[in-house]
């Protein structure tokens, strides 16, 4: 069982639909780490020399290692399966979902009646093309499709499908990422003690109420171009007892004032905008910022930090998992952005932050107390969970 | 929970790539991963079934044996065959939308060629 969700938006799923989640779990499970380690070898053993003298050199960046995989087997099975398993992972869920979905609808309402927090839609929002004209992650509806008035379905079906993508890795609230990162700026900027915060393209709010959650004192904001997935993280930040101030915007275009945030932070965002949103996000995110105060965006690390067949693996999602911005923004080098986006060349940082839903809050604690090494290693996703993040000071 | 019904989409938008040199390999792919899904679900529930028996005491392996559906029986058990043939047969169905119509002909023509050889 991958895990049940700890809010009170958790639906119920029958014996047979838990079942077949624990088998798309596995099936993900087996290829991600028998069919992978399966596919470097042959990609070494024998597709390698012979893409070596065929180009007259080493297949050199990603796309290269690429096509020269394209007609081997072992490649084709790979991504055949991998591709299955993520469609099931949707389809695993729906019916549950389905059944459930004036429910969710209902506590949505129910929300809004004496929040801590609140939810701000803006139904002239116009929305990028990179959400309304695909389904990211293959994920049939995308984060913006409404079937009713007031429809947070796919907010629903987005939470219930990650738990069976992510194997239970999330922990039960799927705050790992938030959780582990807002710890370790806890622990690492000590001086930064955020009294106001912002989340670029929250969806669910997954990894906002961990901040809420770490810094109680601050006033946290969150925001997203969906409309159904910012109902359902409201309702879900609601029942888990945390205000989240949510709101329907385009991160490429604030409505928030200069110099009024002390931490602007996003999870696995940038990387699906093309490029030109995300040199306009980051500049909103310096505007802002105030000064002192500390962006961070925790995302897959740069091409550039790894061997052409690891950027190959990680640019898999760019081509076969409706990602088309995933390889552009991975291509780029980091600093270049920020310093392009007006921050200081020397206030760039980069950490690798152990999961704390995976390692347990004792040997995190080490690991991230002063003086450890974590952040030397940008590129390698170690053994164990491990999550990247970039970002500046102001 | 409400009976009220919300149908959320079946298929993702765009084209769904191809990775073997003909798309019906693709397509059995999926089917045999659907049909292992379901099989894996067939086993925990008779694996549930079989250790909650056993615990309790009640499993009488004669009447196991010689089990006769009941016609209310029997229709919750072809219902649910159904339901099982929309499972195993998912992407049979999504495919005749998603590819484009060239795509289909393209399957047909090949399909019937290797007929006719």
């Amino acid at each position: 069982m991958p895990g049940e969700l700890a809010h009170d938006l958790k639906i119920p799923h029958s014996l047979d639909e838990r079942a077949r989640q624990d088998f798309v779990s596995s099936l993900r499970g087996f290829v991600l780490h028998d069919m992978a380690n399966d596919l470097r070898e042959v990609y070494h053993r024998d597709v390698l020399p012979e893409a070596t003298r065929r180009l007259g050199h080493e297949p050199a960046d990603s796309g290269e290692v690429h096509r020269a995989l394209k007609s081997n087997l072992t490649f084709q099975l790979y991504s055949a399966m991998r591709v299955n398993a993520q469609e099931m992972v949707w389809d695993s869920v729906r019916a549950p979902v389905e059944r459930s979905a004036a429910w969710i609808n209902a506590k949505v309402e129910d929300a809004s009646r004496e929040a801590r927090g609140s939810l701000t839609l803006d139904p002239t929002l116009s929305l990028p093309r990179n959400v309304s004209a695909l389904d990211v992650h293959l994920m049939p509806g995308n984060y913006d499709s409404e079937h009713g008035p007031g429809d947070a379905s796919q907010g629903a079906l987005y939470d219930n499908g990650t738990v069976v993508f992510f194997m239970g890795l999330l922990g039960p609230d799927q705050g790992d990422i938030g959780r582990s990162i807002a710890r370790f700026v806890r622990a690492r900027y000590p001086d930064i003690e955020p009294s106001k915060m912002l989340d670029l393209g929250c969806t669910l709010g997954h990894n906002t109420v961990p901040w809420a959650e770490t810094f109680p004192d601050a006033e946290v904001h969150a925001i997203d171009v969906s409309a159904p997935v910012l109902r359902y993280a409201f309702a879900r930040a609601e029942s888990m007892q945390q205000a989240v101030h949510f709101r329907q915007m385009n991160a490429t275009s604030l409505a928030y004032e200069d110099n009024s945030f002390d931490v602007v932070w996003s999870s696995m965002f940038l990387h699906e905008l093309p490029l030109k949103d995300i040199r306009k996000v980051l500049s909103e995110a310096y505007r802002v910022l105030r000064p002192g105060g500390l962006m961070l965006h925790m995302e897959l690390p740069p091409n550039k930090a790894l061997p052409a067949y690891d950027g190959f693996y990680l640019d898999w999602d760019s081509w076969y998992n409706m990602e088309p911005f995933y390889k552009t923004f991975r291509d780029q080098d980091p600093t270049k952005l920020l310093a392009e986006a007006g921050f200081p060349a020397d206030g760039f940082i980069e950490h690798v932050v152990p999961s704390v839903n995976w390692y347990g809050e004792e040997v995190f604690a080490g690991a991230i107390g002063e003086g450890a090494s974590v952040g030397k290693d940008t590129g390698r996703l170690a053994e164990g969970v491990s999550w990247y993040f970039f970002g500046a000071r102001k | 929970m409400s009976g009220e019904d919300i149908t959320l989409p079946r298929r993702t938008r765009g084209r769904r790539p191809q990775f073997f040199e003909t798309p019906e390999t693709d397509v059995l792919m999926s089917v045999v991963l659907a049909m292992a899904g379901e099989l894996s679900v067939l086993y925990d529930r008779v694996d549930a079934m079989q250790r909650l028996l056993d615990r309790q005491g009640v499993l009488d392996a004669e009447a196991l044996e010689h089990f006769t559906p009941s016609p209310e029986d029997e229709a919750a058990r072809a219902a649910r065959r159904q339901d099982y043939m929309q499972r195993l047969f998912r992407v049979v169905r999504a495919e005749a939308a998603v590819f484009s119509s060239k795509d289909a002909e393209e399957v047909l023509a090949n399909v019937e060629r290797e007929l006719s050889e």
